[in-house]
């Protein structure tokens, strides 16, 4: 015999609505977003909870009966989520498809990209978000290394050892 | 109450097979291309290995009542961990921040942005990395390349709006 309860999934799908809310807001006041993660992560944090407390207010129904159910569905849903963001974010697959559609004729020569996409434009717009984020570290025109950024270049090299990357990028 | 715990706890246990399946075939054919099939087979091994487990439980342990809500929650705990493994995975394949970090820590020295765009990963510069980015788009028919020309297919075209669309809502900027 099965038995299945569904206010755990409503209320993980309640809980995505109330932060894809709140991040529109959030994100179409504020001007700078280099603490993007964290905040979506705050954001993603704070619906969850709201939503459990109005949900134990208003329904009555107990944090401890639905925990369990409900909060590994919504980490599924914010991580997939989470993914769509950064990956609209920082793709530069998305970033030319994205320029490709902009252009008249939907058809653009390489070299095009270029002009729309430089080189860089590309590595820099990355490294001033490194900067901001405390990755990098900028002198005389020059990027250098912090030392949290020298541990992940070490871990990484590390894992490209352990599954046999032969290059990145 | 019970089963859905036992669910989740059995995906975080069963997760450690993800990364050592991918690893032991990586290693058994070191290939770009096995890199990729690894990884799937990383992946069909844990979701294997969980379903196994918790089959099971149910099989040695015989509830009388099968409280659904524990398949759910297994699953999405199994998910959340295949979507962060495809992250890490894919970050170490085709981060452009993290390899222009790497960059640098292998030159032992600040670049600048002309010296990080030729050096780029190990010397083939970024001309080599928009052509494996063209590539892949290719390989997934959201693109067509001919003579130099790049053309745009509908699958393509939809990404392409959906992502300006999504960048306006959010006021993202440009992105990439």
């Amino acid at each position: 015999m099965f038995t299945f309860s569904l206010s755990p999934l409503i209320i993980s799908f309640l809980s995505l609505i109330c932060f894809l809310i709140l991040h529109i807001i959030l994100w179409n006041i504020l001007e700078y977003k280099g603490y993007g993660i964290y905040l979506l992560l705050l954001l993603a944090s704070i619906s969850y909870i709201v939503t459990c407390v109005l949900s134990y207010y208003i329904c009555e129904i107990s944090f401890c009966l639905h925990f369990w159910s409900s909060f590994p569905v919504y980490c599924f849903l914010s991580m997939f989520y989470f993914l769509f963001y950064f990956g609209m974010d920082r793709s530069v697959s998305i970033r030319i498809l994205g320029e490709i559609v902009k252009s008249t004729n939907r058809c653009i020569p390489k070299d095009k990209i270029l002009e729309m996409y430089s080189y860089e434009e590309m590595v820099e717009s990355r490294m001033n978000s490194l900067t901001q984020a405390n990755w990098v570290y900028k002198c005389d025109n020059k990027f250098g290394l912090t030392r949290k950024a020298r541990f992940i270049a070490k871990i990484t090299l590390c894992c490209f050892r352990i599954y046999n990357k032969q290059t990145s990028g | 109450m019970e089963q859905v715990k036992i669910a989740v706890f059995l995906a975080i246990i069963c997760a450690v097979f993800l990364p050592l399946v991918h690893i032991i075939v990586s290693k058994i054919s070191p290939n770009s291309n096995t890199n990729n099939k690894a990884l799937i087979y990383g992946i069909a091994s844990y979701i294997l290995i969980w379903c196994s487990t918790i089959s099971l439980y149910l099989f040695f342990i015989r509830p009388q009542i099968i409280n659904f809500n524990g398949f759910i929650s297994g699953f999405s705990t199994v998910s959340f961990i295949i979507l962060g493994y495809l992250e890490f995975s894919s970050l170490m394949d085709r981060g452009f921040s993290l390899r222009l970090i790497i960059e640098i820590y292998l030159k032992n020295k600040p670049l600048t942005v002309e010296e990080l765009t030729s050096v780029y990963s190990d010397g083939k510069g970024l001309n080599w990395m928009i052509s494996k980015r063209l590539n892949s788009m290719t390989k997934l028919n959201v693109i067509s390349v001919d003579n130099n020309l790049i053309s745009i297919k509908a699958l393509g075209i939809l990404i392409g709006k959906c992502s300006l669309r999504f960048k306006k809502i959010v006021k993202m900027g440009k992105g990439g």
